[in-house]
C-alpha cells in the first residue's frame, strides 16, 4: 500500500518538476537573448566598482551600455502606478522617432475607493516580479520601497551608466539634485522633476523687529530662539513663529536632526527611553503650549512651504500682499533650519523617480528612453508638477513666465480668486539660489521609524499619556523594527 | 491470489485517479512552492543564487525580533490551545445535556466562524483602543486607562479573540464525539455502580481521544492564523508582545528579503512538524493501550 502511495507521489513530483523546469528554461532563454552576461556578476559582487564587472560584459557593452538598436524590434516595459500624461506624451513622441521601439506603458487606473488596495497590490506584485528576475524594464519608484530594491541589487547603478555615456552631460541637469540622490556612492533613480522646501516669512515684520539672523545656516533650536525674539512684541494674531506644523511631525524633525543620538542602526539599538528623548518631547510641547508654533496660527511669522514650480513660488510669495483688512504684508522665502550644520543645504523631494531594472534585457533602449524623458524637448513640456531636472528646460520655463510678467492665482474661490501676481527677473534669481542650494532628499514615504514616532507621540501631545510611557512604547516598537 | 492482486491494483488505479486532481493542486500550490522556498533559504539571491549553506538560518536566528516573534508565537499557542480545549469540552458537555435553548446556543457558538474577519476586528478595535469603549468605562469608574493593545496585556486580548472565534467549531466536533459514544457503556457502568467522575475518566475521555487529537491539531493550526486579526488591529509593527512569526515573515516579504523569509518559514514548519508528529505518536501509543 505504502509503495503505491510513493509511486503516486513520485509521479506527481516528476510532473511538477518537469512543468517547472520548462518555466526556468524559458527564463534562461530570455536572459541569453538580452545579452546581459554581466548581470550575474553584478548580482554577486559585493563591491560596486565599475571595473569589476567589466570583464564579464559582452563586447557591445565596453563603453557603458552600448548603443540602442535602431533596426531590431524591441519593447521597453515602463511601469508606473499613477497614469501620467507626461509619460503618455513621451511614449508617443519617442515611438515616432524610433519606429523599431515600442514603449509598453503600464499603469493602474484606480478611483479613490480602490486606491489603497490597488497600491498595496502594486507594491507586492512589482516586488515579486523583480525578485523572480522579470519585472518591467523601467519603474517609477515613488510608491515603492527603493531602499530594499537597492539593497537587493535590483536596480542598475545609473551613476555608472552616466559616467560611461558621453551623451549624458551632467552639467545640463541640476547636479545638486543628482549628487543629493546618491546612495552609498551609487545612483539608482533619475527623477523627472523635484520640489524644494523652505519657509515663507513675513519680511516686513522680520525687518521691523531688527533681530539679526542667518538663515543660510541655522538649526531648529536657533530658529525657534530667533523667531521667538522676533514675535516678542507682536499682537495675538502675529505671535506665532511658525504655522502649519503639527507637534508629532515637529518631533520627527527633531529626532532626525539628532538621529545618531537615538538610533544605532548597526547594533540594532534605539535609545528613546532616555531623558534626552523625553526632554525633546517636553520641549516640543512647550513650543506649542506657548504658542510659538501652532497649526491654528492666523498670521505666523514663518510657515513651511513646498514649492512645485516657478509659478507656484510667485503665488506663495505674493498672496500675502493681497490680504484684506490691513493685514497685507510682504513675504520672502527663507531656508529651513538644517539638520546638519556642518553641511547646510535645503531639502528637496524628487518626483516620478525612475529606476532601471538591473536584469532588463533591453537596457540600452530603456536608458535611451529615460534620457529622452529628461531631454530639454520633453522637460520643457512639463507643467506644474515639480521643477524639471533639465536646467535648459527650467530656464525656458522661467524665461517664459518672466516675459509674461504675471502669474494668475490658481484658486477657484476665496479672496485670492482671479488675482494676478507680478513677477520679475529678481524673483527668479532668488529662486535659483534655492534650487541650486537644495542638497538633502526627503523620502517620498516617511520612514517606518518616523511613522511610529508620529503615531505614538500624539497621545502625549493631547495630554493623554506621560512622556515616559510614550518613550517606552516608541522604544518597544522601534527596537522590533531595528532587529528584524 | 493472482486475481485478488489484480483486483487490488484496479482499485488502486481508481483511487489514484480520484486523488489526482487534489494531489496535483496540492503540489502546485503547496508542495512545490515550499520546495522552492527551501531552496531559496540556502541561497544568497533568488535569481542565479549560489549555495550559502546555513547562512540565512544563522541570520534569522541572530535576529532579536525573530526570537521574540518565535517566543511570542509559542507562548500564544501554549496558552491558548489548552484553554480553548478545556472551554470547548466544557461547553460541549453542557450542550450534550437536554437544555431547552440548546439549538440557539449552538447557533450562537458557531456564529463567530461565519462573520468576516474585518468586521470582527472593527469591533475589537472599538472595544480595546486607547480611546475605545473599555477605556471610556474604566475612566468613568475612575480606574485609569490602559492601552490594551500596546501593553503586555495585548496577548490576552488576542487569546480572547482567538477563543471567541474558534470555540464554536471545536464544540461541534466534541459534541459529535460525545454523541457517538454508545449509551450502553454508561448504562453498564451505572449498573455496576460507577461514579460520575469514574465514568467520565474511563468512558468519555477514552472514547473522545481521537476527536481530541483532531481538535488539538486544528486548534494549533488556527492559533498560527491569529496573525490576520493582529495585523488588522495593530499593523505591521505592533507592541512586541504580540509581534508574531507571521509579522516577521510579512515584513521580510515587504522588504524583499526572501532568504530570511524562507528560512524563517522552514524553521516554523519544522517546529510544527515536530509538534504534530509528537502528538500523533502519543495518540498511537494511547490507542494501542486502549485495545
Amino acid at each position: 500500500m505504502k509503495k503505491m502511495l510513493l509511486i503516486v507521489l513520485a509521479t506527481v513530483f516528476a510532473w511538477a518538476i518537469a512543468a517547472c523546469s520548462t518555466g526556468t528554461g524559458n527564463h534562461g532563454e530570455n536572459g541569453v537573448a538580452g545579452g546581459n552576461g554581466n548581470m550575474s556578476n553584478i548580482g554577486k559582487g559585493e563591491e560596486q566598482s565599475n571595473s569589476n564587472d567589466k570583464p564579464g560584459s559582452p563586447s557591445g557593452q565596453q563603453a557603458g551600455l552600448g548603443r540602442p538598436s535602431t533596426t531590431e524590434k524591441k519593447t521597453v516595459v515602463f511601469s508606473t502606478f499613477f497614469p501620467s500624461n507626461y509619460f503618455k506624451e513621451a511614449k508617443k513622441l519617442y515611438e515616432a522617432k524610433h519606429p523599431n521601439i515600442t514603449i509598453d506603458l503600464q499603469y493602474i487606473d484606480s478611483d479613490n475607493a480602490q486606491l489603497e488596495e490597488n497600491l498595496e497590490k502594486f507594491v507586492k506584485t512589482t516586488g515579486t516580479e523583480m525578485l523572480s528576475g522579470k519585472g518591467p524594464d523601467l519603474i517609477e519608484m515613488d510608491q515603492l520601497p527603493s531602499d530594499s530594491y537597492v539593497k537587493k541589487k535590483m536596480l542598475a547603478n545609473l551613476g555608472e551608466i552616466i559616467d560611461r555615456d558621453p551623451d549624458f552631460k551632467k552639467d545640463n541637469y541640476f547636479t545638486n539634485i543628482l549628487n543629493g540622490m546618491q546612495v552609498n556612492g551609487g545612483m539608482y533613480g533619475l527623477p523627472v522633476g523635484f520640489f524644494i522646501y523652505g519657509m515663507i516669512g513675513n519680511e516686513d515684520a522680520i525687518t521691523k523687529s531688527g533681530v539679526p539672523f542667518d538663515d543660510s545656516n541655522w538649526n531648529w533650536a536657533q530658529f525657534i530662539a530667533t523667531a521667538k525674539e522676533m514675535t516678542k512684541s507682536m499682537d495675538k494674531d502675529h505671535q506665532y513663529a511658525l504655522g502649519g506644523s503639527l507637534p508629532e511631525y515637529m518631533t520627527t524633525q527633531f529626532v532626525n536632526e539628532r538621529f545618531a543620538t537615538f538610533i544605532n542602526q548597526e547594533q540594532g539599538k534605539a535609545s528613546f527611553e532616555s531623558s534626552s528623548f523625553t526632554d525633546l518631547l517636553k520641549q516640543v510641547k512647550v513650543l506649542f503650549d506657548e504658542k510659538v508654533v501652532g497649526p491654528e496660527a492666523r498670521f505666523p511669522l514663518f510657515r513651511t512651504v513646498q514649492i512645485n514650480s516657478p509659478g507656484d513660488y510667485i503665488r506663495e510669495l505674493r498672496q500675502s500682499e493681497f490680504l484684506s483688512g490691513g493685514n497685507a504684508y510682504g513675504s520672502k522665502l527663507y531656508s529651513s533650519p538644517s539638520t546638519d550644520q556642518q553641511h547646510p543645504g535645503g531639502s528637496f523631494r524628487t518626483y516620478q523617480t525612475i529606476g532601471l531594472n538591473e536584469r532588463s534585457a533591453v537596457k540600452p533602449e530603456a536608458w535611451d528612453f529615460l534620457k529622452f524623458l529628461l531631454s530639454e524637448e520633453m522637460q520643457a513640456k512639463q507643467s506644474g508638477a515639480g521643477f524639471p531636472l533639465n536646467k535648459a528646460a527650467y530656464a525656458k520655463q522661467a524665461k517664459g513666465i518672466v516675459e509674461k510678467g504675471s502669474v494668475e492665482s490658481d484658486q477657484p474661490i476665496g479672496p485670492m480668486k482671479g488675482k494676478s501676481f507680478e513677477i520679475t527677473q529678481q524673483d527668479i534669481d532668488d529662486l535659483d539660489h534655492f534650487l541650486i542650494g537644495a542638497a538633502y532628499p526627503l523620502q517620498f514615504k516617511p520612514s517606518q521609524i518616523d511613522e511610529i514616532i508620529a503615531v505614538e507621540t500624539k497621545a502625549f501631545f493631547t495630554g493623554q499619556k506621560s512622556a515616559k510611557d510614550v518613550a517606552k512604547l516608541i522604544q518597544n516598537r522601534v527596537t522590533t523594527y531595528l532587529n528584524e | 491470489m493472482n486475481s485478488f492482486a489484480r483486483h487490488l491494483r484496479k482499485e488502486w488505479l481508481a483511487a489514484v485517479l480520484f486523488l489526482a486532481p487534489s494531489m496535483i493542486g496540492f503540489s502546485i500550490f503547496y508542495l512545490f512552492p515550499f520546495a522552492t522556498g527551501l531552496l531559496y533559504s540556502v541561497q544568497d539571491t533568488t535569481i542565479d543564487g549560489s549555495f550559502v549553506g546555513l547562512d540565512n538560518y544563522q541570520a534569522v536566528l541572530s535576529s532579536g525580533s525573530f526570537r521574540k516573534a518565535a517566543s511570542n508565537t509559542l507562548l500564544f499557542t501554549g496558552v491558548s490551545v489548552p484553554l480553548i480545549i478545556m472551554l470547548s469540552l466544557l461547553f460541549a458537555h453542557l450542550l450534550n445535556k437536554k437544555l431547552f435553548i440548546r439549538g440557539w446556543l449552538q447557533t450562537a457558538f458557531v456564529m463567530p466562524l461565519v462573520v468576516p474577519a474585518a468586521s470582527i476586528v472593527m469591533m475589537w478595535q472599538i472595544l480595546f483602543d486607547w480611546n475605545g469603549t473599555l477605556n471610556a468605562w474604566m475612566q468613568h469608574l475612575q480606574a485609569g486607562r490602559i492601552d490594551w493593545m500596546k501593553s503586555d496585556g495585548s496577548i490576552l486580548v488576542l487569546i480572547m479573540i482567538y477563543i471567541w472565534k474558534n470555540v464554536g467549531y471545536n464544540i461541534i466536533l466534541f459534541l459529535a464525539g460525545l454523541q457517538s459514544i454508545p449509551k450502553d457503556y454508561y448504562e453498564t457502568a451505572d449498573i455496576e455502580g460507577a461514579g460520575e467522575l469514574h465514568k467520565w475518566r474511563h468512558i468519555t475521555w477514552v472514547y473522545l481521544t481521537p476527536t481530541t487529537v483532531f481538535v488539538v491539531l486544528m486548534s494549533i493550526i488556527q492559533s498560527f492564523k491569529v496573525f490576520r486579526e493582529t495585523y488588522l488591529i495593530a499593523g505591521d509593527y505592533p507592541h512586541d508582545r504580540i509581534y508574531m512569526l507571521q509579522h516577521y515573515m510579512n515584513n521580510m516579504f515587504l522588504s524583499l528579503d526572501v532568504q530570511k523569509l524562507t528560512a524563517a518559514a522552514a524553521l516554523m514548519v519544522c517546529a510544527i512538524l515536530l509538534l504534530v508528529s509528537a502528538m500523533l505518536m502519543l495518540e498511537r501509543r494511547f490507542r494501542s493501550y486502549m485495545e
